[in-house]
């Protein structure tokens, strides 16, 4: 009876009945559409044509920035809509006297689902398009035009408009799959936070309860966050979608068509699911709590298991490890957890211990997952392959970041998941060593860890990967001295070959590069301008045609050059009232330091000449604790008595593993390693000269320099001992590099990994000396391309 | 025809209706009776297609009705309680119906919406219960399908209106093919309109006859018989359902044709003797305790 044409009535119809919800859509995204840029726009342009203000380009980019993909200020109404709309056209569900009127219509469920569907979409696409589209004549009212702009906003609109069919229908799977309102919006919470819940648990039980458990960056769980849910997909597909300022115009990025095609297939999953849901959903759960009677008991069980389970590891956090507070905790919150849920599926009281099987279930569970983690029954700490079942392992610092290998390696070697898989090597016996230090460290109880802290000794985290001859891939990390790990990998990268595969930067495309920000102690920076000094002395011409290579200093580094020159003058003339002191603490540190570095500084002297004699003795250390105490001689005024505590190795040192990581990290120099900047002044350039004196960089972001120093820092790179490298020692400098996504067509950072540098990095040097003369000051710069 | 065979339906706990078999014919008024949660309700909806039987089959006509338009647009249903779509009128509802029923009698509706005195432009959210159901009796009616299944179609209405809807249900009889099915708790509210009834008890249907057909072989007698003996003669001969005696005045209800009874007690030299009519209840007397049940119990 009901033909086609009937059946798009039925949906006009049925859209008709939703009017008010589409009245407010348009509200809602009236505001958040063409109303929002109509006020951007009337603001900016006030200013348009006048001496202060905005030129047409600049309004145009005001106008396209508020537009097209990746707001999620939009898409969170975009998705909140979707489930709204789901609500309300499917609400009748959860109402026998409506499902009497509906039911008992001469059309098939199939149709009238198909029908409301179609009708509540439109609740949607109606006002949101006719929003964009009026969001688009402003642009013609602005005179704003833009080809590219405008496709863009055609697609997002079309995007949006599957972001809201996405949220739709996963609200929509709820609302089959409950009898109520109250519980449809439990179980959109529940089916939003199901996945994440249980990745949270995991991670908590991991870090808690097995020490060499790999973390959560080892585990699929963090890779299928961004898919747990249909909202979070919805919301996830948007992120990744952004647009940079290039070349003072928006670019543009759009979702892949990848992600297009996963939310059509989730769209049509999910209705399908529905649809089968609703045929096969029982008139008569209408007004009970699950739609499906045979769901209750499994619902509540897998609620309470994971609620109960985290009532009890905070607990057995709370209480310091206890098991008997953890043990109680998880009854307490699993039964009124059962309690509860009881309570929703029966609305009464007095039922709520009904199915008390269910609950004992539950709770079994809960302990069940519990002690197999606390009492690790299935061995997982301990477990240690035989050497001769391994076919190969890989060993990671896992204090060290070389930069992520899936984003670093060129595209065609994109075949693992995990740092470790690049790094395997059938060379296992220092990586067995290793392992096997390390479950027995774990067992040691006579010696625990906190024992080897108080002595001072450093430890690590060994990130290693069995790859057993059975094809098993296994991940663990263990705490391990050091020492054991650098040892280890010392001997492993003995071999050319193996240590082009450790470090990621030696196989990425250097063009894919944005930048490279450039730290380098006091020490090596005068060392550098020194010997560019020198260079420049010798050869005046030489030099000239070098700075006319230097493109385009601004302003502020000018300043920043202008400073720094006062303050070396400064500091020049305060070691000179204070000549004496200065003097016996310099032979007191030259007497320290070894031969090596002093035969060096000897040749450095010597080559300088006219530099002064504070300069001249100034050791150039291997490493920050070398140049620590060179210092001494800097700063006559200061007691040394207090660890200075700037380099990880001294912090390490000092049992401080978190602060050494973070030193490292970041690898401030020492404050006593900088000139001091002028106290802050009163006006605007005095401050920001200030500030700028602790931000102690060089960044280079010309794309042949980039190319030249990865090059020349890659060839310095294969004869450098790891411990040089690895960010965990106290270098003298460090070179970060920031790369880009591999598909993206603009400028976003996704990554930067840092390495170490130090004197004997020749080919690296000499570049870094001739930028650092380039730039007079050497620190603060930015050198563009 | 519509026809029920062996239709069971379980609710959790709740055994709704239990092996219900019945036939409902064309061209009669077919009443359901039972007490509150005898499972009226629920076959109504069963053969409306809003519930699937759990077990047996509803047929409209030879067509099963779950989820095939064909047999449910000869079918239309009345629930209990009537719901509108928010902000409906008695217009939109027309036109909601109209889209739905393609032999939906627009200007029958009207005219009729305008007998009854119902505002057609009247939100009916702010209609009164008893309007409400005027409104859904009008929709159902003029949806022009064969059968019309009323739930408790009678509650609410005042009499004046009650008589209204009886007539127009005989009209629409007269007129055309048309069987409604009237689910009602009580006998008294249908027993002028049935011609057909089912009674349901605790979701069995104890059972479904031709009204006419029981008033034939039941009948109510009063009489006075002096002799004591003759009398207790007549209670052995007859087939007594009921028997009630104040004061010499016996008035039993007895099974038999009107002259096989009438001939017992003249044959009992009574001084006074005469058929009196049959209420919808004192038939089910008799039918019902034949069942092994206590009407009272049941119905009243």
């Amino acid at each position: 009876m009901t033909s086609k044409i009937s059946f798009f009535k039925l949906a006009r119809d049925e859209w008709k009945k939703l009017t008010w919800v589409t009245a407010l859509f348009g509200i809602i995204f009236g505001l958040l559409l063409p109303f929002r840029v109509l006020i951007v726009m009337a603001g900016e342009s006030r200013y348009l044509d006048t001496i202060h203000g905005t030129n047409l380009a600049r309004l145009s980019r005001y106008y396209w920035e508020q537009l097209g993909f990746g707001h999620w200020e939009v898409t969170i109404f975009v998705i909140a809509a979707g489930a709204f709309s789901a609500l309300c056209a499917f609400g009748y569900l959860h109402s026998p006297v409506k499902l009497d009127f509906y039911h008992s219509l001469p059309i098939k469920r199939r149709t009238l689902f198909a029908a409301k569907i179609v009708g509540s979409a439109f609740t949607f696409i109606v006002p949101y398009v006719i929003c964009q589209a009026l969001v688009l004549l402003l642009s013609v009212v602005y005179k704003v035009t833009w080809a590219a702009g405008t496709a863009e906003l055609i697609a997002s609109t079309g995007f949006g408009i599957l972001q809201f069919l996405a949220s739709y229908a996963g609200t929509l799977l709820a609302v089959m799959l409950t009898g109520k309102m109250l519980t449809t919006v439990l179980a959109v919470g529940v089916l939003g936070c199901y996945i994440p819940l249980w990745y949270l648990l995991s991670v908590i039980l991991g870090e808690m309860f097995l020490p060499t458990w790999p973390g959560r960056y080892y585990s699929n769980w963090e890779t299928a966050l961004p898919f747990s849910s249909p909202w979070m997909m919805a919301l996830m597909s948007d992120m990744n979608c952004r647009k940079s300022l290039v070349n003072d115009s928006w670019q543009m990025v759009w979702p892949k068509v990848t992600t297009v095609l996963q939310l059509v297939l989730l769209i049509a999953a999910l209705l399908a699911v529905s649809l089968l849901l609703y045929q096969k959903r029982k008139t008569e759960r209408a007004g009970c709590a699950i739609a499906f009677s045979w769901m209750e008991g499994l619902i509540k069980i897998a609620l309470v298991v994971p609620s109960s389970l985290f009532a009890g590891l905070a607990a057995y956090e709370l209480f310091e490890d206890s098991m008997a507070w953890a043990v109680f905790f998880i009854l307490l919150f699993g039964l009124l957890g059962g309690l509860i849920m009881e309570f929703i599926y029966r609305w009464d009281i007095r039922q709520v211990f009904a199915n008390k099987a269910q609950l004992v279930f539950a709770l079994a569970v809960s302990f069940a997952i519990l002690l197999v983690f606390r009492f690790d029954v299935f061995g997982y700490n301990t477990w240690l392959p035989e050497k001769e079942e391994v076919a190969a392992m890989a060993l990671r610092n896992g204090y060290d970041y070389f930069g992520d290998y899936r984003v670093w390696v060129p595209a065609d070697q994109e075949s693992h998941e995990w740092d470790t898989d690049y790094l395997e090597t059938e060379t296992i016996d220092p990586i067995y060593e290793v392992a096997q230090y390390g479950v027995d460290f774990l067992s040691d109880k006579e010696r625990p860890q906190e024992q080897w802290e108080e002595e001072g000794t450093a430890l690590t985290e060994a990130e290693i990967k069995y790859r057993l001859k059975s094809g098993k891939e296994v991940y663990r990390r263990y705490t391990v001295p050091l020492e054991l790990v650098t040892e280890s990998l010392g001997e492993l990268l003995e071999d050319p070959g193996y240590r082009e595969r450790f470090y990621p930067i030696m196989r990425c495309d250097p063009d894919r590069i944005e930048y490279v920000n450039i730290y380098l102690n006091k020490g090596m920076r005068k060392e550098l301008a020194k010997a560019e000094q020198q260079e420049q002395d010798s050869g005046a011409g030489n030099a000239d045609s070098q700075a006319a290579d230097f493109k385009n200093p601004d302003s502020e580094d000018r300043t920043a050059a202008l400073k720094d020159e006062k303050s070396e003058s400064e500091e020049t003339r305060s070691a000179g009232e204070t000549n004496e002191e200065s003097e016996l603490k310099e032979k007191e540190s030259t007497e320290k330091t070894d031969g090596e570095s002093e035969s060096e500084e000897t040749g450095s002297d010597g080559e300088t000449g006219g530099e002064s004699e504070l300069e001249e003795t100034e050791p150039f250390g291997e490493t920050g604790e070398e140049y620590e105490s060179d210092e001494e001689t800097e700063s006559p005024g200061e007691t040394n008595e207090e660890p200075n505590m700037e380099t990880g190795a001294e912090y390490i040192a000092a049992g401080e593993y978190s602060e050494a990581k973070y030193a490292a990290d970041i690898e401030l120099p020492s404050p006593d390693d900088i000139e001091l900047p002028p106290q802050t002044g009163e006006t605007a350039e005095e401050v920001n000269a200030a500030s700028q004196w602790y931000n102690d960089s060089i960044t280079i972001d010309g794309k042949e320099d980039i190319r030249q120093l990865v090059e020349a820092y890659r060839k310095d790179l294969l004869s450098m001992p790891y411990e040089v490298v690895t960010r965990y020692s106290g270098r003298e400098g460090s070179l970060d590099f920031y790369i880009r996504d591999r598909d993206d067509k603009v400028d976003y950072i996704i990554d930067y990994a840092s390495y170490g540098v130090n004197k004997d990095f020749t080919e690296t040097m000499k570049l870094l000396k001739d930028w650092i003369a380039r730039e007079s000051v050497g620190m603060n710069s930015s050198l563009d391309g | 025809m519509i026809k029920i065979d062996n239709v069971s339906m379980r609710f959790d706990e709740i055994q709704a209706l239990d092996h219900v078999s019945a036939q409902m014919q064309n061209g009669s008024i077919f009443g359901l009776v039972g007490t509150n949660g005898a499972g009226k309700s629920t076959l109504l909806r069963v053969i409306s297609g809003v519930l699937k039987p759990q077990e047996g089959s509803v047929t409209v006509d030879d067509k099963p009705v779950w989820e095939n338009p064909a047999a449910k647009e000869r079918v239309c249903f009345i629930p209990d309680t009537a719901w509108f779509y928010p902000n409906a009128t008695s217009l939109g509802m027309m036109e909601y119906y109209h889209l739905l029923y393609p032999r939906f009698d627009v200007k029958r509706y009207q005219e009729m919406l305008a007998k009854f005195d119902l505002d057609p432009r009247r939100k009916l959210s702010t209609f009164s219960k008893g309007m409400k159901k005027q409104v859904s009796v009008l929709l159902g009616v003029c949806a022009n399908t064969e059968y019309l299944l009323c739930d408790e179609t009678f509650d609410g209405l005042d009499p004046v209106m009650r008589q209204a809807v009886k007539s127009l249900f005989a009209s629409e009889i007269m007129n055309r093919d048309f069987t409604p099915v009237i689910a009602s708790h009580s006998l008294r509210e249908i027993e002028d309109i049935c011609d057909h009834v089912g009674l349901l008890h605790k979701g069995g249907i104890l059972f479904a006859k031709d009204l006419d057909e029981m008033k034939l072989r039941i009948h109510k007698v009063q009489c006075v018989i002096p002799d004591a003996a003759l009398e207790k003669e007549l209670h052995e001969e007859l087939e007594i359902l009921q028997y009630d005696k104040r004061g010499s005045l016996l008035t039993l209800i007895a099974r038999g044709t009107r002259d096989q009874v009438l001939r017992k007690v003249q044959e009992k030299q009574p001084l006074f003797c005469e058929i009196l009519p049959l209420t919808l209840e004192e038939i089910f007397i008799s039918e019902t305790e034949v069942a092994g049940y206590d009407i009272k119990n049941l119905v009243f």
